[in-house]
């Protein structure tokens, strides 16, 4: 079943469609960068912006806090809106469930499905912005990737830490991809899940920004997303890293667990 | 398993998930009956404890004001900031500001002071300065509890009661300063019942309100003493180091101008060693204080320009005044030279304060002060 899936995700063009536009803001970015040679101002401006003058070696990072808190989570909201909607709105749900497959099997196949595609669209922003930060900005130092603590980090700690890096954004994206697989299961309509899901990211977001919310603040789901920079620090700061897997992890359980609750006897009409 | 079942089971986890990290920090703290003299006496002594941990910090002023002109006090006492501590005692410290683009880190060890900041890939060394402006690690609920508390009368002191902070069970002081000249209403502080290490500090202007002007809070703590490598900063060669004498106007006062600040100050006694702070003046105790400032024209310029923005300052032409939250300000260049006076005072003890020190300044060879 998770082949299955798999196969229709690499076979469609609204999957490659989508990655490319994910980079297109980056490389947008990357263009004017190395046109003005302006970076933001120190403190402000996504992670890493400041620094990929110096060192273009950085850009995948910077690329990733760029469309890390709205485009990612966009794409992941409407691949995985889409999953269980999808199905309904192209009439073929009800001959997935003829199959001799669980419903439950079914939802991990789709689950699987985005977030293989989360990982798709990752690499894909890191290797091309890998590729315009050596064309387009500055060279690496010769004495190394400084730290954002300012010490020097080895070849292979920067390996190691972007690996990570790479692997704690897939994980960010998770919770996105269990509330949007449950609002599939709610609506017939995929735009619909995806909206709903977008409201639930906006409605984070402005509450972050909430004095009055601090209670809640932890739990909220893009709390922790850049985090990922903290990885970065000398010694590395693992504190809100370890809050950010751990609240995606409860969003993954509780939706997806949502999913199946609502799923696993829905009446299904077309 | 049937629908409502299933719905239950999911339930069932999502509050558990919610509930048990909050049930834990609601368990309750047992008081040890400490006096409040007894635990303010521990409070002061703590800053020799060895530790690390986070640190939160909430200013709740609208400050007026932008820019570096008065260091780090806007930012203290308007923005909100994520503290990293490692502290092995009060010369030998290190305490990073943590964003989500970058680090400012202060490295304190001995005489030095070294500063790295991330975004501009550069790194300052100066010596360390008793007369300085506000800075990340004087908000540090340790640091910020000695000073507060310095000078305070047992009968401004009482207790409050023990909450959990940072996990840890913490005990309870309220100082509610008794002189009349203070803009600070209370001061209310947690500290660790076993170490005395202050965990969460609040300032309360003298206004009516619950909402503290300023709160730090540990949010984590390890109270080993951490290692030395710890309190240095492994830099890059490839950075950019300036040398230099100071760090802000306030210690450049200090270092070259040729006066001695009076004894007193609109009824306040200079604080500490006259040979400590130079030029500056600092009088008060505990929250009431206030400093006097010499300015070089230049400096003094730029800063009138600044407080002249602001849409609340009160202009003479040759005083400036203006106040936030608890602090007072006060640019004077009625006399020879400038003064810029700033404090947790009312703005009548500041004005007080300018006329003191101007009618009490002594010229002084600045080599052989």
């Amino acid at each position: 079943m998770i082949r299955v899936e798999l196969v229709k995700l690499m076979t469609r063009p609204r999957t490659w469609i989508t990655i490319l536009a994910l980079n297109a803001l980056p490389t947008l970015v990357a263009v004017l960068l190395a046109v003005t040679d302006l970076g933001p101002r120190p403190g402000t401006g996504p992670p890493f912006l400041s620094a990929v003058l110096t060192d273009g070696t950085l850009f995948p990072l910077a690329a990733l806090g760029i469309v890390l808190p709205l485009f990612l989570p966009v794409a992941v909201a409407v691949v995985g809106g889409d999953a269980i909607a999808g199905e309904v709105q192209s009439d073929t749900l009800r001959y997935l469930l003829v199959r001799p497959v669980s419903r439950l099997r079914l939802l991990v196949a789709k689950l699987v499905s985005v977030v293989v595609f989360v990982v798709l669209a990752v690499l894909a922003v890191a290797v091309v912005a890998y590729v315009e930060g050596r064309l387009l900005l500055g060279d690496a130092p010769a004495t190394g990737v400084v730290s954002v603590s300012g010490s020097t980090l080895t070849q292979a700690e920067m390996t190691q830490r972007t690996g990570l890096a790479f692997v704690y954004v897939v994980l960010a994206m998770l919770g996105v991809a269990a509330i949007a697989l449950f609002f599939s299961t709610l609506t017939d309509s995929a735009v619909g899940a995806a909206l709903g899901t977008i409201g639930v990211l906006v409605a984070s977001t402005v509450l972050l920004g909430l004095d009055a919310a601090d209670a809640i603040k932890p739990y909220l789901m893009t709390r922790h997303w850049l985090a990922f920079v903290d990885l970065f620090r000398d010694p590395i700061r693992w504190g809100d890293v370890v809050d950010g897997v751990l609240t995606q992890l409860g969003y993954l359980v509780v939706f997806a667990g949502a999913a199946w609750a609502n799923f696993a006897t829905k009446d299904v009409n077309r | 398993m049937g629908p409502a079942a299933r719905w239950l089971v999911v339930l069932a986890v999502a509050v558990a998930l919610v509930a048990v990290p909050q049930g834990l920090r609601a368990l309750p703290v047992e008081d040890t009956g400490e006096s409040a003299a007894d635990l303010a006496a521990r409070v002061l002594d703590a800053d020799r404890l060895g530790w690390s941990g986070e640190v939160a910090t909430q200013g709740d002023v609208e400050v007026p004001l932008s820019g570096d002109t008065f260091g780090g006090v806007v930012r203290i006492l308007g923005e909100s900031s994520r503290l990293r501590v490692w502290w092995r005692g009060p010369t030998q410290h290190r305490v990073d500001r943590v964003r989500e683009s970058g680090e400012t880190d202060v490295v304190r060890s001995g005489g030095t002071t070294v500063r790295w900041r991330y975004e501009g890939n550069r790194v300052s060394v100066v010596p360390y300065s008793r007369i300085r402006l506000p800075d990340d690690p004087d908000v540090v609920p340790v640091a910020l509890a000695q000073r507060l508390l310095t000078g305070a009368r047992a009968a401004e002191l009482s207790r409050l009661p023990s909450e959990r902070v940072a996990g840890r069970a913490a005990a309870g002081l309220r100082l509610v300063p008794a002189d009349p000249r203070s803009t600070v209403g209370r001061v209310d502080l947690w500290a660790d019942q076993e170490t005395g290490l202050p965990l969460r500090v609040e300032v309360y202007d003298g206004a009516a309100g619950s909402r503290p002007v300023l709160t730090t809070e540990t949010t984590s703590v390890d109270l080993t003493r951490p290692p030395r490598s710890r309190t240095t900063l492994d830099l890059s060669s490839g950075v950019d180091v300036s040398r230099g004498v100071t760090l802000d106007d306030a210690a450049g006062a200090d270092a070259y101008a040729p006066f001695a600040p009076p004894s007193e100050a609109a009824g306040l006694p200079r604080r500490g060693d006259p040979e400590d702070f130079g030029a500056v003046g600092v009088y008060g105790r505990g929250p009431t204080v206030l400093v006097a400032v010499p300015l070089r024209d230049v400096v003094a310029k730029g800063l009138r320009e600044q407080l002249r923005k602001a849409g609340t300052v009160r202009d003479t032409g040759e005083r400036q005044a203006l106040e936030f939250g608890p602090l007072s300000v006060l640019l004077d260049s009625s006399g020879r030279g400038n003064y810029v006076l700033l404090g947790t005072v009312t703005p009548q003890t500041l004005v007080q304060a300018a006329d003191d020190v101007r009618a009490g300044v002594r010229l002084v060879d600045p080599v052989g002060r």
